[in-house]
């Protein structure tokens, strides 16, 4: 994304750009200021001229509160036209839902979604419909606590029979069915409102898709799920959401008078007016509105003649009253509750984990019970909002009690045959381990955490380097343990995976797809940076490889030879191996043969590459010019080292599956297990191989460290906003 | 005392022409051997006395093994023995068949009068070399550390520009990428900048370790 000036460029007389702020379907938009340091927005029209000149001049008389104001339209010298705009810094409410993954609190709903309606009710009012209302094109003045609706790029008068409309608008996510037959009116931007509320709500859109045609598709098809809803609002939802627009509401005071919130009830076709919907009043008048019990007296301090309805009177003002943001701050208690409501909402499986192939769903679905369990959980969870003390308290007890949702039965121990007590003991041991991995895998410290267990495992190895086969040892034993117990427990690959989707909320392939659509720049950087990462990381860690042998602060020129060609073996193999993973990255059905197959030619070149560097170092692979010993085994294959290093290579690459260990939607950064599984390979080689054993490990322990911190890692919280990113790009 | 000065001037004058009359030693049949691969005669340039063939002999020995080396061994070896002390040279004399040869040179007539002698004593040193089998060692290993040491230099100051060209490439597309190709121009600017930095610290490196 390119934009045409530079800070500084003055295209339009009196105003000076400063920065780009984003490129729409229609041009670019620049932050700037006017010669008196006014800053405003100026919006560069590229594409579609006469209808976007057309939809803002229709606007350019339009003052709400909570509509960004258009100012000007004007053309410079070298026949560009610009809008001139008023320019709000934000957050969006894009953002703001970002931060509140299941639906932002019931308070902070009531002043985002009647400031929303309050601004499209004035739009409606002049005759135009919005077309494209999003959360994206809605913002927060923070400066003068207002929330402002913004982007008339695709404004348009509602013509008369309503028809007429051609092409594609607004985005997909919020796209009214009627929309494909282009016979449309306000009841789109109605629409629009109500897939807002139940993002506001559930922090989620109600149909999504991996692309815009089955988004489009489910919203003229598909019906919506109001299960995860809060009750008293679905029906509204339904009102918004109907199918056929003369079935919804007809006008945005039908809407909120609808709404479940006492200040609307019985007011429909009455007016929302400035100050009642949607705006932050100043501290002193929200403290005034505050103090002031009557209801009159208080709306007749705040009210406005700026009206959207014909019922113009003091009298029917709703007598809502915002405070400003800081108002808000929840107490203690009300905060308590809050975090209370979000754990109990995230028990609820997030939409995008339901897979869209039913066959693959039922094969990977949990056992009956599990189903039943979860159903149970989420129908007692919906109307959480409305749970009383009790109840959410009992509702915590059994989720804290773990996967409480899961196993309601109560456990006939005594009946069961001792294999099967073993079996449950197995799953549950392993369940427990299983959690207690993802809690860890997503906590900040995690890889810190587990670099220094690998410095302290390291420092073991430099002074007491007999005790690497007994650690090794030790590891795989743990390891056949777990795998052993984990097949017991009957864990399979597609229940991890179902697990994994679950966690992330999306699906694999749609972030795979994803990446796949990045620019060929942004992922030759990314590429280019880990490479970087990577031999960095192998420029340090080899020193410990140095330090078994010697002394670092005295090495001599042989001790750094050998670290010399130690670090070009691990980087040649780290580059080999990201270069890989790059290419793969993007591949949802591999052939995992085929994979093997690519890194086994790989390990073939970096074991040619590492005996070439032995020799222009002159480095005894053997080892033997070194004072220590090293521990060599007494049986294998004694193959000459030029032949022993590239079959210790190719046997490297070839039998780790590396591209997961690079995979960017892995479980974590850096994963011990990834780093145990290469040295007990490692050892088992060099045994083989008649190799030193500890440059073996060495290697392959850099190796496998040295990739996991390089190789580009999507958290699981950006994993879906890089897919939601992705996927509105996609749209636009 | 005149007088005995003149008696003692008188008597060294006597003993020198009877020295310059005596007959040349031949010398002997090992400073004429034919060189072999680790045995071979080094001579030293000629002296006018005793003592500067003495202090020339070590040097010319140590000369001539660098070129041994070299032609053993290939370029830069004559520097590892070139680097070495005198006194290891003295332990290749094969046999102690180290001699000062003293000998006679005649001037023609031209130079005998402008001299104002016939002839002049001059002295050359013959030492036989002998490269034993640890000498050869100590020089093989000296001539490694001296490649390995130019290799691993070369080493680091080829990944030091690699490394840098490669952060400096990335850190250009990164700043690009998140400024949206708003600041190229001066991102190009600054990435020149830093690759000419760049070079200048690699000279530098390199000319500090070579």
């Amino acid at each position: 994304m390119k934009f045409s000036y530079p800070s500084g460029a003055k295209p339009l007389t009196g105003y000076t750009i400063k920065r780009g702020i984003g490129i729409g379907g229609f041009g670019e938009v620049y932050f700037a200021l006017n010669d008196a340091g006014k800053e405003v927005a100026l919006k560069k029209i590229q594409r579609n001229l006469d209808i976007e000149l057309r939809g803002v001049r229709q606007c350019l008389n339009i003052r709400h509160v909570n509509l960004i104001a258009l100012w000007d339209i004007q053309t410079s010298n070298s026949q560009e036209s610009w809008v001139v705009m008023e320019y709000v810094p934000g957050p969006s409410l894009r953002d703001i839902l970002d931060d509140y993954r299941r639906g932002i609190p019931e308070i902070m709903l009531k002043q985002w979604f009647t400031s929303i309606a309050s601004g499209v009710a004035c739009l409606h009012h002049r005759g135009i419909v919005h077309r494209d209302l999003k959360p994206a094109n809605v913002f927060l003045d923070e400066d003068a606590h207002v929330i402002k609706i913004g982007d008339y790029g695709l404004s348009k008068f509602i013509s008369c029979n309503q028809s007429g409309q051609t092409g594609t608008v607004g985005t997909v996510h919020y796209m009214a069915p009627e929309i494909s037959k282009g016979i449309y009116g306000k009841e789109i931007d109605i629409y629009a409102l109500g897939i807002v509320l139940y993002e506001l709500l559930t922090g989620d859109v109600p149909f999504n898709g991996e692309t815009s045609q089955e988004i489009m598709y489910k919203h003229l098809l598909e019906k919506v799920d109001y299960d995860l809803c809060p009750a008293p609002y679905r029906k509204v939802l339904e009102g918004c959401l109907t199918k056929e627009p003369e079935s919804r509401f007809s006008n945005v005071s039908e809407l909120m008078a609808a709404m479940p919130w006492p200040e609307f009830n019985g007011k429909e076709g009455q007016l929302l007016s400035l100050h009642a919907v949607g705006v932050f009043p100043r501290p002193e008048n929200a403290m005034a509105a505050m103090t002031n019990t009557d209801p009159a007296a208080t709306s007749g301090a705040q009210i406005e003649p700026i009206l959207i309805s014909n019922q113009n009177s003091a009298a029917h003002i709703p007598a809502i009253i915002f405070g400003p943001l800081s108002d808000y701050a929840p107490n203690e208690d009300q905060l308590r509750e809050d975090e209370r409501l979000r754990q109990l909402r995230k028990t609820t499986p997030p939409r995008d984990s339901q897979l869209d192939d039913p066959d693959m769903a039922s094969s990977i679905a949990p056992p009956k019970e599990k189903k039943l369990a979860r159903r149970t959980t989420v129908v007692g969870m919906d109307p959480v909002a409305l749970m009383g003390p009790d109840e959410i308290e009992t509702a915590l007890d059994e989720m804290e009690s773990g996967a409480g949702q899961v196993i309601r039965n109560p456990k006939p121990k005594g009946k069961l045959r001792l294999s099967q007590r073993k079996r449950i003991f197995a799953k549950k041991v392993a369940r427990k381990i299983h959690r207690t991995e993802d809690r860890f895998s997503n906590h900040i410290s995690a890889t810190p955490i587990r670099l220094g267990l690998l410095a302290i495992a390291g420092s073991t190895l430099v002074a007491w380097p007999h005790w690497l086969p007994w650690m090794v040892m030790v590891f795989a034993v743990a390891w056949i343990a777990w795998l052993l117990m984990r097949s017991w427990a009957g864990k399979s690959e597609l229940e991890r995976q179902a697990r994994l989707e679950r966690k992330t909320g999306v699906h694999p392939n749609v972030i795979r797809k994803s990446i796949e659509e990045l620019p060929a720049s942004d992922r030759v950087t990314e590429w280019l940076g880990s490479i970087l990462v990577a031999s960095l990381a192998c420029v340090v860690l080899c020193l410990f490889g140095l330090a078994v042998w010697q002394s670092i602060g005295t090495a001599n020129v042989e001790g750094w030879a050998f670290y010399t060609w130690l670090t070009f073996s691990c980087v040649s193999a780290c580059t080999g191996i990201l270069s890989t993973a790059k290419f793969l990255e993007t591949q949802t059905d591999g052939d995992d043969l085929q994979r093997r197959m690519v890194l086994v030619g790989i390990g073939s070149l970096t074991g040619l590459i590492s005996i070439i560097v032995a020799n222009v170092f002159l480095v005894d692979l053997t080892c033997a010019n070194f004072d220590r010993p090293d521990l060599l085994s007494s049986f294998g294959i004694p193959l000459p080292a030029f032949l022993a290093w590239p079959i210790f290579f190719v046997a490297l690459f070839g039998v780790i599956g590396w591209w997961r260990v690079a995979d960017p939607i892995r479980k974590s950064r850096l994963r011990l297990r990834e780093v145990g599984i290469s040295l007990v390979w490692a050892t088992v080689l060099s045994l083989l191989l008649c190799l030193p054993l500890v440059n073996c490990c060495i290697l392959a322990g850099v190796v496998s460290v040295s990739v996991q911190l390089a190789s580009p890692w999507l958290s699981h919280a950006r994993r879906e906003q890089f897919c939601l990113g992705v996927q509105e790009s996609k749209v636009a | 005392m005149p007088m005995l000065q003149s008696i003692f001037i008188l008597l060294f004058s006597l003993l020198a022409l009877q020295t310059s009359d005596q007959e040349e030693k031949k010398l002997p049949e090992w400073t004429n051997a034919p060189a072999e691969s680790s045995l071979f005669v080094v001579q030293t340039e000629e002296f006018s006395n005793h003592l500067d063939v003495t202090d020339g002999l070590l040097p010319a020995v140590k000369n001539e093994v660098s070129d041994w080396a070299r032609r053993t061994y290939g370029a830069g070896c004559d520097q590892v023995v070139g680097s070495m002390p005198l006194e290891e040279f003295r332990k290749l004399i094969y046999e102690n068949q180290e001699i000062v040869h003293e000998f006679r040179r005649v001037y023609d007539k031209e130079t005998a009068k402008r001299l104002e002698a016939e002839y002049d004593i001059y002295y050359r040193g013959y030492v036989r070399v002998s490269i034993n089998d640890a000498f050869r060692d100590q020089v093989k290993q000296g001539f490694n550390k001296f490649r390995l040491t130019n290799r691993l230099c070369t080493t680091l100051v080829s990944a030091l520009f690699i490394f840098g060209l490669m952060g400096i490439a990335w850190g250009y597309l990164s700043a690009n990428r998140v400024s949206r190709g708003f600041y190229i121009s001066r991102l190009r600017w600054i990435t020149g900048g830093l690759l000419i930095a760049l070079i200048f610290v690699c000279y530098s490196v390199a000319s500090r370790l070579f």
